[in-house]
């Protein structure tokens, strides 16, 4: 009975406690007692855990007796925190009626917490304001209930407050998702029509789609089609997770689950698409889905030529569980054989990088993070560019273009100084500055999407002692003035060391990059030459010493045991390096130049 | 392939300002002690380890400085070790001296006992140069102990000079070299001072004086000292090891050639039958052991076949002969691992750090001056 369906998901700025009050959902529902207990069980990944944000989102069924004596099925539909992945968050919201908008007591309302209620206002879905963290000393309930009335418009006189991490108000929190969201509305008459909100790669079942009935029925046996590309296939399996997966005789207009149809790969269907019956097809499908552009792309090499194979494999591993990331094979002269890979934006390369290393036990060289840049030629091409290095010569580009993004920071009013001067350094048009309440601030910016993957966010950070927050979103792209600059070593070009900057930020960069670069080569029996230069012509040069002895004075059986431990740790250490013509270059030079816009 | 014992005495006088040894100053009642626990861990060693048979074919007692014990106490150490591991005849046996703790009635009485080598730690015979490296005695002490020596009996006689001390120049380490000739040892070495952690002298660089040995002057040093030396008739064996024809130390060549050695006192360090195991840096800790009647290893590492094999050759590289190929070929784990090594040594090549002469692999003289470098490339 779908009157009593309630499909709701939790919307949050990172760290205001969103997995917690899942993990209290849970609990108050019996879904799983606390001796079952992993802390905040819907992270199911070690590195979600690690880092506290959900990467891929997840849903659980539970069922509620509520007040009035009747029993209602919940569905919890978990969203991704981050501002890499908003087109997954706003499949998760679609397949929702209402979500709990979660906002920290004493943090108060902050960027994500923007983005995401424009989201879920722009799916039209019921939004409960809830105030969470309220046994903290800095709790104020009144102010945060002023801003997300000032600054999101929404109505707050029936806010609740709680306190997840000691389960204070969940249960009007549950009762109040009962009476003020709305049960879903479909007709499971009508021909299958179902929302792909997530997909993973299970080993022993193929792909596992999470999905919203809007009509109609899903059922073993049955055919579906994936509208996207009409691929058909034949229903295995579906249930719910309890949140223990559990198979049900079918899902009807109203629930959410998931469907088992023998898809190979996650690409099979994407986030987005519509399901629909095989032989009688649903005369209204969603917009479509929308192909995820990645934002982000860099190289990755395996340190150890002969890990070449490996890398790719667990590429391709990878991509079965998330087909947001692209990687292609690519050659550099300085690191060999290796890949160019596009992210969604910094956290999701971040991510896929650790997981490489981590699970696949891969010891990887990552070159500098890249946008991607749009020329227009004099031939009248038009040509984009994802590795500095492939250029085209400077006097065949007719145009250069750069994506820019518009920006949401949400600050303390004390550290404004300090953001306007960041966002001036890097190149940022102000469009707005609001204050939402005497103390704190809304910046909006146009900036250069270059110049915020190059450390932004650390640097944000830094600046305002954590307090500030990010969310942008991609506005297109413009045309700027850049240029390439180039890395020599000993008189040689090192392409993975290139990279596009401002006309402008060139000297200044290419300058603080030999610096950096000196700083973290070691000494070599030869010396080294370091230069930054755009084309022809040289800006900056630095030189690294030559060693001039590396021996051992005395050597006899009490140093042998230390001598070989410090030589072997040695040796590890260098197959960090890569060899590049004569020089050895540690990793962290080929990052040198996220660290070098320190002024 | 018979063995080498090593001996660590554990005492000083006073403590030299690069020395960063396991040791105390010297006290009556501790120097009893250590002897007595000492008696028990050759006794001990007898019982425990397999020496299959072999003997040893030297007997080396360093430290510290051993002649802070009395000769008596010496010849006692001696005696224990022939008795209960088995000495063999003709073996080398080194006492490590400070000139200044010397007697020629001690020398005698060591030189009747067995002792047939004996290495002063000179370091420098510049009075300037000692006293900043915390040496009181004078250099003539070790003139007068060198003398002292040879009356004694002593023929082979090792001096330990450094190069790069504080205060050093080119000129005084010539000065030095040339006056260690004129004492007419059997062997002479050299080493490029280098900073240890937690030694006094790292506590004053880092307070700004002196300043750090200098890479490059200790480079020219270093040469000098190789052009001078082959002038006066010594061959240099080992990158810090000079000795004339017949004199190389035997002792220290089982270090290098990757054979096996016995070390014994506490911080000694052992490789028996491919494990390597080291005793207990604390002297108090050593006794408890012994009394305990437990053996006073602190660490013990089994080395694979290829770590020995790989161990031989990065210490062997030590050696100006090198290594031989054959032996260096045989006993690689698997053809794969032949491999990369051939391309290793081929770059090293390359890179003129290493030579190959009929069947042997060395260090060019570039290659000695990072035999780190190299040994890095090739563990």
């Amino acid at each position: 009975m779908q009157t009593h369906i309630r499909n709701f998901c939790i919307i949050a700025h990172i760290d205001h406690g969103k997995s917690t009050l899942a993990d209290r959902i849970l609990e108050a529902t019996g879904a799983i007692t606390a001796r079952e207990f992993r802390d905040q069980i819907l992270d199911a990944m070690d590195l979600e855990r690690e880092r506290g944000i959900t990467i891929k989102a997840h849903t659980v069924a539970l069922r509620y007796r509520a007040n009035d004596g009747q029993t209602y099925s919940l569905h919890l539909i978990d969203t991704p925190g981050h501002v890499d992945f908003t087109y997954e968050v706003s499949r998760s919201l679609a397949a929702c009626e209402g979500a709990l908008l979660l906002v920290d007591a004493s943090q108060g309302v902050e960027a994500q917490t923007i983005a995401n209620a424009h989201l879920a206002v722009s799916n039209h879905l019921v939004i409960l304001p809830v105030i969470n963290k309220i046994d903290l000393p800095s709790a104020d309930i009144e102010g945060v209930k002023r801003q997300i009335q000032e600054v999101l418009g929404l109505d707050v006189k029936d806010a609740l407050a709680v306190s997840a991490k000691e389960g204070r108000g969940i249960r009007d929190v549950l009762e109040a998702i009962i009476a003020r969201i709305p049960p879903p509305s479909g007709d499971p008459a009508k021909p299958l029509k179902a929302l792909v909100f997530d997909s993973w790669f299970d080993n022993y079942q193929g792909v596992i789609v999470l999905t919203r009935v809007f009509d109609g029925q899903i059922r073993p046996g049955m055919k579906i089609r994936a509208m996207s590309n009409n691929r058909v296939f034949e229903v295995g399996e579906v249930g719910v997770f309890t949140p223990k997966r559990m198979k049900t005789d079918g899902l009807a207009a109203g629930e959410v689950g998931y469907v088992c149809a023998g898809m190979r790969e996650v690409a099979d269907t994407k986030i987005g698409d519509t399901l629909t019956d095989a032989a009688r097809s649903t005369a209204s499908p969603f917009p479509g889905y929308k192909e995820v552009k990645p934002l982000v792309f860099c190289g990755l090499y395996s340190t150890d030529a002969a890990q070449f194979e490996d890398l790719r494999d667990a590429l391709q591993k990878l991509r079965l569980n998330d087909s947001s990331f692209v990687y292609e094979p690519e050659t550099s002269l300085a690191l060999g054989f290796g890949f160019r890979c596009g992210f969604l934006g910094l956290l999701h390369m971040e991510i896929i990088q650790e997981r490489l290393e981590r699970e696949y036990g891969l010891t990887l060289i990552t070159t500098a993070p890249t946008v991607v840049y749009r020329i227009l030629t004099t031939s009248g091409e038009t040509v984009h560019i994802e590795n500095p290095s492939k250029l085209p010569p400077q006097s065949t580009i007719e145009r250069f273009e750069e994506p820019f993004i518009h920006a949401t920071i949400l600050t303390p009013e004390r550290y404004v100084g300090n953001i306007l001067q960041l966002c001036q350094e890097r190149r940022g048009v102000q469009m707005g500055l609001q204050y939402l309440d005497p103390s704190r601030v809304m910046l909006t910016y146009e900036l250069p999407l270059n110049e915020v993957i190059l450390d932004f966010y650390d640097r944000l950070k830094s600046k305002t002692q954590g307090y500030a927050s990010l969310d942008y979103e991609v506005i297109g792209y413009r045309e700027s003035d850049l240029v390439k600059l180039d890395v020599l070593l000993n008189g040689e070009t090192v392409d993975a060391l290139s990279f596009i900057t401002h006309r402008d930020k060139a000297h200044l960069r290419g300058r603080l990059l030999a610096e950096r670069m000196k700083e973290v080569i070691p000494k070599q029996m030869f010396e080294v030459a370091i230069q930054a230069a755009i084309g022809n012509k040289v800006i900056a040069r630095e030189t690294v010493g030559a060693l001039k002895k590396n021996v051992t004075a005395k050597c006899y059986g009490g140093d042998i045991t230390r001598k070989r431990k410090l030589w072997e740790k040695q040796k590890e250490g260098k197959k960090r390096m890569k060899q590049v013509g004569r020089v050895e270059v540690p990793q962290e030079a080929f990052l040198a130049l996220l660290k070098v816009t320190d002024e | 392939m018979d063995i080498g014992l090593y001996i660590h005495v554990p005492f000083c006088r006073t403590r030299c300002h690069f020395c960063a040894f396991y040791l105390r100053i010297h006290r009556e009642d501790q120097a009893r002690m250590y002897l007595e626990s000492l008696a028990r861990e050759i006794q001990l060693s007898a019982a425990l380890h397999s020496l299959g048979g072999r003997r040893l074919d030297s007997v080396y007692i360093g430290g510290g400085t051993p002649t802070t014990l009395r000769p008596d106490q010496l010849c006692s150490i001696l005696d224990l070790a022939r008795n209960y591991l088995g000495v063999l005849e003709g073996a080398e046996v080194t006492l490590e001296a400070h000139p200044d703790s010397v007697t020629l009635e001690g020398l005698r009485r060591l030189a009747c006992a067995g002792f047939n080598r004996i290495s002063f730690g000179v370091q420098s015979l510049d009075d300037g140069e000692l006293v900043r490296i915390g040496r009181r005695t004078p250099s003539e002490s070790a003139r007068v102990a060198v003398a002292l020596a040879r009356t004694a009996g002593f023929v082979n006689i090792n001096l330990d000079l450094m190069y790069g001390l504080p205060g050093q120049t080119p000129e005084s380490w010539l000065s030095t070299l040339e006056q260690a000739i004129a004492l007419e040892p059997t062997h002479l070495s050299c080493y490029a001072l280098t900073i240890e952690d937690g030694t006094r002298l790292q506590v004053d660089i880092r307070r700004g004086e002196p300043v750090e040995p200098n890479a490059a002057l200790q480079n020219a040093m270093e040469d000098d000292a190789v052009r001078r030396l082959a002038k006066a008739g010594f061959e240099r064996y080992e990158i810090s090891n000079f000795s004339r024809a017949g004199y190389a130390c035997r002792h220290n060549l089982h270090y290098w050639r990757g054979e096996d050695y016995l070390g014994l006192g506490p911080s000694a360090q052992s490789y028996l039958n491919g494990c390597r195991f080291g005793n207990v840096e604390d002297l108090e800790a050593y006794h408890r052991a012994l009394e305990a009647g437990r053996a006073p290893v602190a660490e013990r590492a089994y080395l694979s076949p290829e770590q020995c094999r790989r161990e031989a050759v990065v210490f062997g590289l030590r050696l100006i002969e090198g290594i031989n190929v054959a032996a260096l070929r045989s006993g690689a784990e698997s053809g794969e691992l032949l491999h990369e090594w051939d391309r290793t040594l081929h770059r090293l090549r390359d890179q003129g750090l290493v030579e190959e002469r009929t069947g042997w692999i060395s260090l060019t003289d570039l290659g000695r001056r990072f035999a780190d470098s190299v040994a890095v490339e090739l563990m």
